[in-house]
């Protein structure tokens, strides 16, 4: 019997037991499942007591106080530790549904790129939403390709979601770019020869786990069809940066070892890499050979064109000339910095070192509107810009104008970038 | 292990002066000789005196059946004399040909495996494409390495030629391991199996492999590679040239490539590829515990696209991954493609290629297949008595092609005559 080892990282998540329900009654054969449960709760909780399962031969539980957690990375580095050989590896979280053989569906992908030649299949996907009120009305009839948004300031890979229209049309599996980390269908070997690294905090862990992948000479695909939901919105959930105190600081420690790691440090020699993080990447494939499959340049920072227009990989055009120096920003301005109502202007410019502007675009009365009308409950607006350059802006200016009082105080702030 | 249990050795010999050979070094090299019965059809020539059997015929062991060469009706034919006039109480067959050599006690190796295999629940039948010995040079001149029967093309007539090939990874296997085909000068399995799944006499020769194997598999055996060297054959083309049967039917007149075309049309309709009421599969159809779609989907072919999975040309192990999806099953195959090239010495001249790029591309212009064409081949193809020169291309594509070029290249002029024609 082929099994699967069914990796559910689960926080506190209300959705854990109605989640392995259904991931129980839609396979095919439950008797071939190995299910482990990163089971993050805490004693005052009553949605996720896992009675049920205790002694369920199939189940391995880790009884994890949630004061105690580390983070998603760490969680699924310590649910892979209980990996017992299995030949199939399915990661997920704990708030999905699934569809009817999703077993049968999976196993059946991954043979197909078997079958034609392909030695390492791994499927993947940004699942298509649920609401776990409203189920199985509120289940999305669509699928979604996974595409890049932006490297951050910290230099971390920043992915999306988007519509693939033809997808009803579709014939196989498409090709992808990126993982994403609550849904990933492989051979069991994915385990031993690509672990997850514990000291990756949550962004990055995505992009990273790629790169790596591909470079152990995984081929990345995602499903034509919908296999799977997965819950997007966590109304009123708790999530490890909710209830941890450290966790910017733990982000902060997750990007510079994502940059040293991504060839993204001047300083840091590829030696220097290896021995930061031995076999973290194949021999299969170059890194290289994974920038150009994809259309991203880590260490500038650049995307190519097909890639930012979600076109599917491998890069069918030209790489070098196709890398774009496009950069886009998100600009968080604390509302209680803006307490006038009668804005009808906003200048919106990035600088240079000297102080210089590089790129301006002021906010019209139109989007100054739509900035204020988005979430009453956020404390900032958030200002979206990109332009082209191959410099990295050294600050932004933000400088609101007034109807009654003219031009009011300027805000300014150094971009971070670590 | 019980001595008493009996293996039938197979030996259809033509005119074959490796025939005493073989049974002397079978009997030699036996754990338990007393075990060992031969079932032998001798198609002989009195004039030959190789093959004389007058010393084991007082042997009870020694089960023969003896016809001039002149009455053989090829193969199959005799191969179904052994299976239904000298099997009798034996409780395992080795399926060989005439011309051996074997590995000290090669019946318990044998029984040995086999009984591995059933024990984990198989039907086993141990197969494979034996490696060579050399009867003027033995034992130094043996390959000291198993091979495999791996596919090679489809035959535009719609069989598989199916050519040997080294058994990748041998040494670090502990158990015989999972083949897509039998082979026919070499199968042990329990007798059953020959009195179930007999030799179609029919089938004259070629395809008698794929015969065997679609109608075993579907039969519910499971066919697998011997994982050490057990048993060497030799393909005996020199010293037997103008001795093999074919060679002596057309000496006596006998049109045997009509046989032959008769025999394919067979296989078509056993592979359902092609369907004709006259052709009678009676006795020697599909088994029905297992579908021919099964077979299929278990190693890796389509038979009505003569369509092969790209795992299964890189020679990786059967069973192919499963595909329940027939749809996407189906679009899982890479296709053959055969196109007769003809070179005209009127549109090539020259004299002085260096060689002929031969390519072919898709509708889109991107190449599918490609060859070069070298000077050796071009001395011969560009000076043919008739001013041309044809030949059949086959290769294996994903895409139907679009377009045929050849295109010379000369060291002193370059790229230089070009002929480019679409692919009906």
């Amino acid at each position: 019997m082929d099994k699967i080892f069914v990796s559910i990282a689960a926080y506190r998540d209300p959705e854990l037991l109605p989640t392995l329900k259904n991931l129980l009654e839609n396979c095919s054969n439950p008797e071939a499942l190995h299910i482990c449960i990163g089971w993050q709760h805490s004693i005052e909780d009553d949605w996720d007591i896992l009675d049920l399962y205790k002694k369920d031969r199939r189940f391995t539980i880790l009884d994890i106080d949630y004061k105690e957690a580390k983070g998603p990375c760490w969680i699924r580095a310590e649910i892979q530790k209980h990996y017992r050989g299995e030949k199939y590896y399915f990661q997920l979280d704990s708030h999905h549904r699934f569809t009817k053989n999703w077993d049968i569906t999976l196993k059946d992908y991954i043979h197909y790129f078997q079958c034609k030649g392909t030695n390492k299949p791994i499927i993947s996907a940004y699942l298509p939403g649920y609401n776990p009120k409203n189920d199985p009305n509120g289940r999305v009839d669509e699928v979604w390709g996974l595409g890049i948004q932006r490297f951050m300031p910290s230099g971390v890979i920043f992915l999306q979601p988007h519509n693939i229209d033809d997808w009803k049309d579709a014939k196989e599996p498409f090709p992808g770019r990126f993982l994403s980390g609550h849904f990933i269908f492989t051979l069991g070997k994915f385990v031993e020869e690509v672990p997850y690294d514990p000291e990756l905090y949550f962004h990055g862990e995505e992009s990273s786990l790629a790169a790596r992948a591909y470079t152990f000479g995984y081929d990345i695909y995602s499903p034509h069809r919908p296999v799977a939901w997965h819950e997007y919105t966590r109304n009123g959930k708790k999530r490890h940066w909710d209830d941890s105190s450290d966790w910017q600081e733990r982000d902060l420690a997750s990007y510079a070892r994502y940059r040293k790691l991504m060839g993204m440090e001047e300083g840091c020699t590829p030696c220097q890499r290896r021995s930061l993080a031995p076999n973290y990447f194949g021999r299969v494939r170059s890194f290289l050979q994974y920038e150009i499959y994809s259309g991203l340049k880590f260490n500038t920072r650049q995307i190519h064109i097909e890639t930012l227009k979600n076109e599917l990989p491998p890069i069918k055009g030209d790489y070098e000339s196709g890398l774009t120096n496009q950069q886009k920003y998100c600009i968080d301005v604390y509302k209680g910095s803006l307490p006038e109502n009668d804005y009808d202007n906003i200048a919106v410019a990035f600088l240079d070192q000297n102080g210089n502007d590089m790129y301006r675009q002021d906010a019209s009365d139109i989007e100054i509107k739509q900035l204020f009308s988005q979430d009453k409950d956020d404390q900032f607006i958030h200002i979206w810009r990109e332009f082209k350059n191959n410099t990295k802006p050294h600050s932004w200016r933000v400088w609101p104008h007034s109807k009654s009082k003219g031009w009011c105080e300027r805000i300014e702030q150094v971009i971070i970038y670590e | 292990m019980n001595k008493k249990e009996k293996i039938l050795v197979h030996l259809p010999a033509y005119r074959d002066p490796e025939l005493i050979p073989t049974i002397k070094d079978a009997l030699a090299n036996a754990k338990y000789p007393k075990r060992i019965n031969f079932g032998i059809c001798r198609q002989y020539n009195p004039e030959d005196g190789f093959d004389d059997l007058s010393e084991f015929k007082k042997d009870k062991r020694f089960k023969i059946y003896e016809c001039l060469y002149t009455e053989a009706k090829g193969l199959p034919w005799a191969r179904s004399i052994i299976n239904e006039q000298l099997l009798t109480n034996e409780d395992y067959i080795l399926q060989l040909d005439s011309h051996h050599r074997f590995e000290k006690d090669w019946d318990e190796t044998l029984i040995q495996m086999h009984n591995g295999l059933e024990i984990k629940g198989y039907k086993p039948i141990l197969a494979a494409y034996l490696p060579l010995y050399d009867p003027f040079n033995d034992p130094q001149g043996r390959t000291m390495e198993p091979w495999q029967q791996t596919f090679a093309s489809f035959y535009p007539h719609g069989t598989i030629f199916i050519r040997p090939g080294l058994l990748h990874g041998w040494k670090e296997m502990n158990e015989p391991t999972p083949s897509r085909f039998l082979s026919g000068h070499f199968c042990f399995a329990r007798s059953e199996w020959a009195k179930e799944i007999r030799h179609d006499p029919d089938i004259y020769f070629s395809g008698e492999e794929l015969n065997l194997t679609v109608r075993s598999y579907t039969h519910g055996y499971d066919m697998f590679h011997p994982h050490k060297l057990v048993i060497w054959h030799s393909t005996m083309r020199e010293e037997r040239a103008g001795k093999l049967k074919w060679d002596d039917d057309s000496k006596l007149g006998i049109e045997w490539w009509n046989k032959q075309d008769y025999a394919r049309k067979k296989i078509r309709c056993l592979l359902r590829t092609e369907f004709d009421d006259s052709v009678d599969l009676t006795g020697y159809d599909l088994g029905n515990v297992r579908t021919l779609r099964d077979y299929e989907k278990y190693a890796g072919f389509n038979f009505e696209k003569k369509a092969v999975q790209k795992y299964t040309l890189d020679n990786q192990y059967p069973p192919n991954p499963y595909i329940h999806d027939d749809e996407l099953w189906d679009q899982t195959f890479m296709k053959s493609f055969y196109h007769l090239v003809k070179l005209f010495k009127s549109e090539f001249p020259n004299n002085d290629y260096e060689f002929i790029h031969l390519a072919f591309d898709d509708a889109n212009g991107l190449p599918l297949h490609s060859r070069t064409l070298d000077k050796n081949f071009l001395q011969n193809a560009l000076n043919t008595p008739n001013g041309y020169y044809d030949f059949e291309e086959m290769f294996l594509a994903n895409e139907k092609p679009h377009r045929m070029v050849l295109w010379a290249y000369s060291n002193e002029r370059g790229w230089c005559e070009r002929k480019e024609e679409l692919v009906p």
